[in-house]
């Protein structure tokens, strides 16, 4: 166990810039290097699972599926997972707008959403854009325009480093810091910048508001990023009961 | 190699998109997708179709732009560039009108067809722009279907007994009548007295302008003002042609809209919530029966371009795109005969070009996007729609 955490210590250290704080990070480290109480009962089995890894497309050739496959070959047996339900093998496709846009889907539209996305990463483009026309020339070459590369940058600055988890003992309950998953710590991204960019009512639609905000996210400014060092802060002021842990 | 004979083989075989021959950015040059011509009466089909040209900011302000959706003025104002794809559609009947004029003939009639985000409206846009350039007048209607969608306020008319008024949005097209003609208004004179009601009247002789300034500023009277102005170019009082431009005209014989008309109620249909008020169409508004009398053919001197589109089949989610479902027996009675012009998908030349001007501008900021692989993903997503492609290059 105290290997995993020194994986987490180094994970977060090695990764400073991403919070852009190194105080926080190196409280972040602070935190975990305390040790939590075990509770685990003897009884329960661990078994090794997954994840599997990915295919890897070693071959780039479209007609992959057409050709004869010969016995020896290791893609007969080779454990990998399937490909997810929206995963296309495309020059296009990104895995984290993809997972940024399964987390807005509502009653199972997703091609509605589509078009919201579409016309979101449109919108990041003027916005930026015209920012940059804007712009001193020694300023332009920082300003970036690639929807996706601002949708990663937005993401990666509100994925929170710890978050905290409710620990009932001994008849009160504690705000415990606990370290995250990465996929945890994304998914908790993208639920800021949801929150950050809902409207009231009908005044404004969502690709704007979302456009908007992930380019603010992207410069490290607006509601989701505010609400990501809000719960640091919380974890910083609990840091007391990281012992509570139950990892 | 054994990859590049089955792509062939499925090239013969047509399993791959058509677009799979224009992925290659033909050498870098942009002699071969910009054209110096920026007028476009002088656009040639032999040299010049396939081709972007840069439209003058004159023609840009006062007649193209109105043609051109919002995303589109929106992509050229964040570009700070303008580039519009000159086709075969607009060519051919900018050839047919050249020689038409004067004549003594009747108003040849125009209808453009195709699926919607084909380019229809552009297509008419550049026509307008080269016949006015021509010293031609232009009378264009954008948004007949969307009056008819909302109404901003509606009186009884009194020029027009038994039909509706719609003051605002006469109001509005007067004004973008005169920003269009700035140049010929001045010299045009109306030939008959036109008397508002008891006690007010215009008299014969005075100019255009004046009877758009007084209905400007009496708004009551737009939509009459609108009706006289119309009457003069059918008695044929304008020494100049008169083109006529039309967008989304079937909504003009369309059984529905969203104006509802509380005096009339009638009993409701199963399932429905009593009571029911009838739609009032464009058979009961003033406005748009103006403009419906100029895409006759019982006048001289003019020409008319309209467009059908499934847009104008309002409230009914029609997917049909051809001029005999959507003009229905009425409509088309009413324009047989017109001749009918495809606006055809983008070929494999046009649809290179069009990537390798998004590309160019900076629009597509991808790495894919400068790949074969994503041209071809492009190409094959948007199939050859030009309004297709202008929305998923959004995302690339």
């Amino acid at each position: 166990m105290s290997q995993l955490l020194l994986g987490y210590a180094s994970r977060l250290l090695g990764c400073q810039s991403r919070s852009g704080s190194a105080a926080t990070t190196a409280a972040a480290a602070a935190i975990l290097s305390q040790q939590p109480v075990r509770h685990k009962s003897p009884l329960q089995k661990v078994r090794k699972r997954g994840p599997f890894p990915e295919w890897t497309k070693t071959d780039p050739d479209p007609h992959l599926f057409t050709r004869h496959i010969p016995k020896t070959d290791e893609r007969r047996t080779k454990a990998v997972r399937p490909p997810g339900k929206y995963q296309i093998f495309s020059v296009h496709y990104d895995p984290i707008v993809n997972s940024f846009a399964g987390h807005f889907v509502k009653c199972g539209e997703r091609d509605k959403l589509r078009d919201v996305f579409t016309q979101m990463m449109a919108e990041i483009k003027h916005i930026q854009m015209a920012r940059r026309n804007a712009a001193p020339p020694e300023e332009k070459a920082s300003i970036e325009v690639d929807p996706t590369r601002v949708i990663h940058k937005a993401v990666e600055n509100c994925s929170p480093l710890l978050i905290i988890k409710h620990v009932f003992r001994g008849g009160f309950l504690y705000k415990v810091p606990c370290p995250l998953r990465e996929s945890e710590s994304q998914m908790r991204a993208f639920k800021f910048l949801r929150i950050a960019s809902n409207v009231r009512g009908t005044k404004e639609h969502l690709y704007r508001s979302l456009a908007r905000e992930l380019v603010n996210a992207s410069n490290n400014e607006g509601k989701a990023v505010h609400a990501k060092l809000q719960l640091h802060k919380t974890c910083e002021e609990n840091r007391a009961y990281a012992n509570y842990r139950i990892t | 190699l054994l990859s590049r004979s089955i792509a062939n083989w499925l090239l013969r075989r047509r399993q791959l998109s058509p677009f799979g021959a224009c992925v290659n950015r033909r050498g870098g040059a942009s002699a071969a997708l910009l054209t110096d011509e920026s007028a476009p009466e002088r656009h040639s089909l032999d040299r010049h179709v396939g081709l972007l040209y840069r439209p003058e900011e004159a023609d840009w302000q006062a007649v193209t732009r109105h043609f051109c959706r919002p995303e589109l003025v929106r992509l050229f104002d964040t570009l700070g560039q303008r580039a519009l794809m000159v086709r075969r559609p607009a060519l051919e009947i900018g050839e047919r009108l050249a020689g038409h004029a004067g004549d003594g003939r009747p108003c040849l009639r125009f209808v453009l067809y195709g699926r919607r985000g084909s380019g229809k409206s552009l297509q008419m846009g550049h026509v307008a722009a080269a016949c006015r350039r021509r010293g031609w007048l232009l009378v264009t209607v954008h948004n007949a279907h969307l009056w008819m969608r909302h109404s901003r306020e509606l009186h009884e008319s009194a020029h027009r007994p038994g039909m509706f008024d719609t003051a605002g949005y006469g109001c509005i097209w007067l004004r973008h009548f005169y920003a269009m003609n700035q140049e010929i208004l001045p010299g045009l004179r109306v030939t008959k007295e036109l008397s508002w009601n008891a006690k007010e009247s215009t008299p014969a002789g005075s100019s255009w302008k004046e009877v758009i300034d007084y209905a400007l500023a009496r708004p009551r009277y737009s939509c009459a003002a609108v009706q006289f102005l119309i009457d003069e170019i059918k008695l044929g009082s304008v020494p100049m042609p008169t083109l006529v431009c039309f967008e989304v005209a079937n909504c003009l014989w369309w059984h529905r809209s969203g104006i509802k008309n509380d005096a009339i109620r009638r009993t409701p249909l199963q399932g429905e919530e009593p009571p029911w008020r009838a739609d009032i169409t464009a058979k009961q508004l003033t406005l748009l029966d103006a403009f419906k009398q100029l895409l006759d053919s019982d006048w001289n001197n003019g020409a008319a371009v309209m467009s059908v589109s499934p847009q104008g089949a309002l409230f009914d989610r029609l997917r049909e795109w051809m001029p005999r479902k959507l003009l229905g027996d009425e409509g088309f009675a009413y324009l047989d005969p017109f001749v009918p012009v495809y606006v055809e998908p983008y070929g494999p030349a046009e649809m290179s070009n069009m990537l390798n001007w998004y590309t160019e501008s900076g629009w597509l900021t991808s790495e894919a996007a400068a790949t074969d692989a994503g041209r071809a993903e492009l190409a094959f997503l948007s199939d050859g729609n030009a309004g297709e492609l202008l929305r998923i290059a959004g995302e690339w």
